[in-house]
C-alpha cells in the first residue's frame, strides 16, 4: 500500500510544474546566473604586476642608487613592478589614460615625484616604493653623520635579504568569499522544498482539497497516508538539491572541498529541513494554501538573506555579533555546514551544524505529528 | 474613467506582493547607503589593508613595530582563536594577520633570525604584497640602524626610523580627474532601483491586463458601450499613472537618503535616466503581459528576467568585473545601457560632455519602443487567431 501511494503522490509532485520551477529550476538558474556574476570577483584582490611608467630623464641615468632600487624591485619572481621607461611627456599620457598605475620620476636633487591618476592598493604600493628610496638616502645620511666609518658598510646590509616573516596556512582552501552566495543559494533551495512539504500535508488535510476529502475517507492508515506524502517530496527535494550542486560543480565550478559523502548527506540533510519546515507550516496554519506559500516565502527571503545569499558578509557579522540567531536559522546552518565543509581543515563546527538540523527536523516532525493526529473532520 | 478605476482595484488586491518588493528594495537600499562608500580626494590618501596583530613577546622593539605599522594599516580587533581567524580572513574582516612570537624583539636585535614573524593573508592579493613590504621596509631599516652604530638602543633606533619615515616622495594626482562629487551610495541606489523598478512594473502591469484579457471578461467589455479606443487608453494611463509614482516615490527617497548632498545637474541626469528606464519596463510589462498565459506564471517570468538583465548588466556585480562575453551580450538588453548611464553620471565632471550618457538613455527609449511593438505585434496575432 505504501508503494502505491508514494508512487502516486510522486507523480502528483512531477506533474506540478509550477512548484518543481521554483524548488527544483529557479535555483539552477539563479546559480547559473551567480557563476556569470560572479566568475571574477575574487580576482580583483589578486596581486598582478603594476605597471609603473619611468620617467628616463639626466638625474634616473645618473642615479645608479635608484636605478638599482627599481631593478631589485621589478625582477625575480615577486617583482612588484613592471618599469616603462619613456619620457616625462610619455609618463603623463599613459597615467591620463590609465594603462599604468601611476608614473615615478627622480629629480636632480634626489627627490621622487609620483603621478597617479586615482588612489588604489596599487599606487599605495608604488608610493611605498617611493617613500622607501627617499627614507633610505636619509638613513644614509643620518649613519654617514653619526658613524662615518660604518657608512661603508651600507651597501651590503642593504643587499641582505633575510627572510623576517613565514607564512602559515589557514583553512583547508583558498579564502574564497564568493562561494557563499552559492552556499546561501543552496539553503535557499533547500527551503523552497517546503512548497512540497505543505503539499504533502495539505494533501491529506480534507478540509484542503477534495482529493485530501477522498483520501480521508479511505480505509487507510493515516500515518502511512501522510508517511507515503512526506517521503515522496522528500525524495524528489533530495534530487533537486543534488542537481543543483552538481550543476554548480560541474557546469559553474564551484568549489565545495574533497569529502563528497559528507556533501551528499549535508544536501539530504538540508533537504529534509525545507520540506518538514513546510509541513510544519502547512500543519499549525488553517487558512489557504496559497497565504501558507506566502509565508514561506516571506520567511525563506529573510532567512536566505541573514545566511548571507545577497551579502555573504552578513552572515559572518551576525555569526560574530549575535551567535545566537546564525544558530536558530536553519539556512544559515546549511550555508554553513558547506562552508564548514569547504573551508575548516576539522569538522567539529560542521557537526554542530548537522546535529542542530537534525535537531529541527526532529522538533518540526513531532509538531507536525502532534497537531496532525487530532485532526478529525466531522463536517466540512 | 470605470477601467482606470479598476485597474488600481485590480493592483490593490495585491499590495502584499508589490510592497514585498519595494520594502526589499528599501531596505537594501538603505543598508548599502549607511555602509561607508569609498570616495575620491584631491590629496593621496594611502589604501589600508585590514590586519589584526598578535603580539607575543615582551620587547621594545616589537612595540615599535606594532606602532609603526598600525598606523599604515587598519588595525581590528579579533580573538585569537582558530576559528575566528580563520572566519574574519575568509570573510575579509582582515586582510593580514601577524603574529609576533615570543622572543622575536630578542632574536631580531641578536640577528640570529631564529624567531620569525608569523604571517596570514589572502594568498597573492595585493593587501598581502602591501603589508609585506611595509613589514619588511621596516626590519630592514632597524637591521641597518643596529647593524652599523654599535650600542644603539632600541627606542633610539625607533626614532631614527621615525624620523626618516617623515620624509616622502611627493605625490600628485593628475587634476583633470578630480571628481566634482562623491556619489557612490547615490550610484548604488540608482543601480538597485533598475531591479526593484523592473520586477514591480512586470508584476502589476502583467497581473492588471491578464484580469483584463480573461476571455469571458473581455468578452463582456467589448460588448459594452465602452468604445474600445478609451478602454485601451484607460488601461494605458492606469500603468503610467502607477509607473510614474513608483519613480516619483522612489526618487523622493534617494534625495532624502543623499539629503540633498549631490548637485542639481547630477540628479537631474539621474531622475531622467531612471524615467527613461520605468518606460522601458512598462513597455516590457505591455509584451510579456501579451505572451503569458497564466497567473501562475508570472511570479516565475518576473523574478527570471528581472534578476537575469540585473546579473549580467552589472546592476548587483561592479561592471569591471563581469566578462568581456556577458558585457556583449548583455549590451543587448536595455539594462545594460542604463547601468551604463548611472555609471556615467556618477563619474562626470564639470566640465565632460553628457553627449553619451543622452545617448543611453535614447537607447532605452528605443528599447521601450521596440517592445511596445513587440507586444502590439503579439496583441493583433491573438486578436487575429480569436476572430478566426
Amino acid at each position: 500500500m505504501f508503494w502505491h501511494l508514494f508512487s502516486y503522490r510522486l507523480r502528483c509532485i512531477l506533474r506540478d510544474k509550477q512548484t518543481l520551477f521554483w524548488s527544483a529550476a529557479f535555483p539552477i538558474v539563479l546559480a547559473a546566473l551567480f557563476g556569470l556574476a560572479f566568475s571574477n570577483l575574487d580576482s580583483n584582490e589578486l596581486f598582478t604586476q603594476i605597471p609603473v611608467a619611468v620617467v628616463d630623464n639626466d638625474a634616473y641615468r645618473q642615479s645608479n642608487a635608484f636605478k638599482s632600487a627599481l631593478y631589485s624591485a621589478a625582477s625575480g619572481k615577486d617583482a612588484l613592478f613592471n618599469p616603462i621607461l619613456c619620457t616625462k611627456d610619455e609618463a603623463v599620457a599613459l597615467v591620463e589614460e590609465g594603462s599604468v598605475a601611476g608614473s615615478i620620476s627622480i629629480g636632480a636633487d634626489g627627490e621622487v615625484n609620483i603621478l597617479v591618476k586615482e588612489t588604489g592598493i596599487s599606487q599605495t604600493i608604488l608610493k611605498a616604493f617611493g617613500d622607501s628610496f627617499v627614507q633610505l638616502s636619509r638613513a644614509f645620511k643620518t649613519i654617514a653623520e653619526t658613524e662615518a666609518q660604518a657608512a661603508h658598510k651600507f651597501a651590503s646590509l642593504l643587499a641582505n635579504e633575510a627572510a623576517y616573516i613565514k607564512e602559515t596556512k589557514l583553512g583547508a582552501e583558498y579564502p574564497n568569499k564568493s562561494v557563499i552566495y552559492f552556499f546561501a543559494l543552496i539553503s535557499m533551495a533547500c527551503l523552497y522544498g517546503s512548497f512540497h512539504g505543505v503539499n504533502a500535508v495539505s494533501s491529506v488535510q480534507a478540509n484542503q482539497s477534495h482529493v485530501a476529502a477522498r483520501c480521508n475517507m479511505a480505509p487507510v492508515h493515516k500515518l502511512l497516508l501522510f508517511g507515503a506524502q512526506l517521503s515522496a517530496a522528500l525524495l524528489v527535494q533530495f534530487i533537486s538539491c543534488l542537481l543543483l550542486i552538481v550543476f554548480m560543480k560541474f557546469v559553474i565550478g564551484v568549489q565545495f572541498g574533497p569529502r563528497l559523502f559528507l556533501i551528499i548527506f549535508t544536501c539530504a540533510i538540508g533537504a529534509s529541513m525545507g520540506v518538514m519546515l513546510g509541513a510544519l507550516v502547512g500543519a499549525l496554519l488553517k487558512q489557504r494554501l496559497n497565504l501558507k506559500i506566502g509565508i514561506i516565502i516571506s520567511l525563506s527571503m529573510v532567512l536566505t538573506s541573514l545566511a548571507g545569499l545577497q551579502y555573504p558578509n552578513l552572515k559572518y557579522i551576525i555569526h560574530k555579533s549575535l551567535p545566537l540567531l546564525s544558530y536558530v536559522n536553519p539556512a544559515a546552518l546549511v550555508t554553513d555546514a558547506f562552508y564548514a565543509l569547504y573551508y575548516y581543515e576539522g569538522l567539529e563546527r560542521y557537526f554542530i551544524n548537522i546535529g542542530l538540523l537534525l535537531g529541527f527536523c526532529a522538533v518540526f516532525l513531532f509538531v507536525v505529528y502532534g497537531v496532525m493526529r487530532r485532526q478529525k473532520y466531522a463536517s466540512l | 474613467m470605470q477601467v482606470f478605476k479598476l485597474y488600481f482595484r485590480i493592483l490593490s488586491k495585491h499590495t502584499a506582493v508589490i510592497s514585498v518588493y519595494l520594502s526589499i528594495f528599501f531596505g537594501l537600499s538603505l543598508m548599502f547607503t549607511l555602509l561607508p562608500s569609498a570616495s575620491s580626494a584631491s590629496v593621496f590618501i594611502p589604501e589600508k589593508t585590514r590586519i589584526a596583530v598578535f603580539n607575543e613577546d615582551e620587547g621594545a622593539f616589537a612595540k615599535a613595530l606594532i606602532a609603526h605599522i598600525s598606523e599604515r594599516t587598519a588595525p581590528v580587533q579579533i580573538s585569537d582563536t582558530k576559528e575566528s581567524i580563520e572566519d574574519a580572513l575568509f570573510f575579509r574582516d582582515v586582510e593580514y594577520i601577524l603574529r609576533i612570537p615570543r622572543g622575536f624583539s630578542e632574536s631580531f636585535l641578536k640577528k640570529d633570525n631564529k624567531v620569525q614573524l608569523e604571517k596570514s593573508a589572502v594568498p597573492l592579493s595585493a593587501s598581502e604584497v602591501h603589508v609585506d613590504f611595509l613589514l619588511n621596509r621596516y626590519l630592514r631599516f632597524a637591521s641597518i640602524y643596529h647593524g652599523l652604530l654599535a650600542d644603539i638602543s632600541s627606542e633610539q633606533a625607533a626614532a631614527y626610523i621615525e624620523e626618516d619615515f617623515k620624509v616622502e616622495a611627493k605625490t600628485t594626482i593628475l587634476d583633470s580627474m578630480l571628481l566634482v562629487e562623491k556619489s557612490g551610495s547615490r550610484s548604488f541606489f540608482f543601480l538597485y532601483y533598475s531591479y526593484s523598478v523592473m520586477a514591480i512594473i512586470l508584476l502589476s502591469v502583467t497581473t492588471g491586463m491578464l484580469a483584463l484579457e480573461n476571455r469571458n471578461i473581455k468578452m463582456r467589455n467589448l460588448a459594452s458601450p465602452l468604445r474600445t479606443v478609451s478602454l485601451n487608453l484607460q488601461v494605458v494611463l492606469g500603468n503610467l499613472v502607477f509607473a510614474v509614482a513608483v519613480w516619483a516615490l522612489s526618487c523622493g527617497l534617494g534625495l532624502i537618503l543623499e539629503k540633498g548632498g549631490m548637485n542639481g545637474r547630477i540628479n537631474m541626469l539621474l531622475m531622467a535616466n531612471a524615467l527613461c528606464y520605468t518606460f522601458v519596463c512598462l513597455g516590457l510589462g505591455f509584451f510579456v503581459g501579451h505572451a503569458i498565459k497564466s497567473q501562475n506564471a508570472i511570479h516565475g517570468a518576473v523574478n527570471v528576467v528581472s534578476l537575469g538583465m540585473s546579473f549580467i548588466s552589472g546592476v548587483f556585480v561592479p561592471k569591471e568585473l563581469l566578462g568581456e562575453t556577458i558585457k556583449r551580450i548583455a549590451s543587448f538588453t536595455p539594462t545594460y545601457w542604463y547601468v551604463e548611464a548611472v555609471n556615467s553620471i556618477s563619474t562626470l565632471t564639470n566640465n565632460s560632455s553628457t553627449l553619451d550618457i543622452l545617448n543611453s538613455m535614447l537607447i532605452q527609449l528605443g528599447f521601450a519602443a521596440a517592445f511596445l511593438a513587440l507586444g502590439l505585434a503579439v496583441a493583433r496575432h491573438k486578436s487575429l487567431a480569436n476572430e478566426a
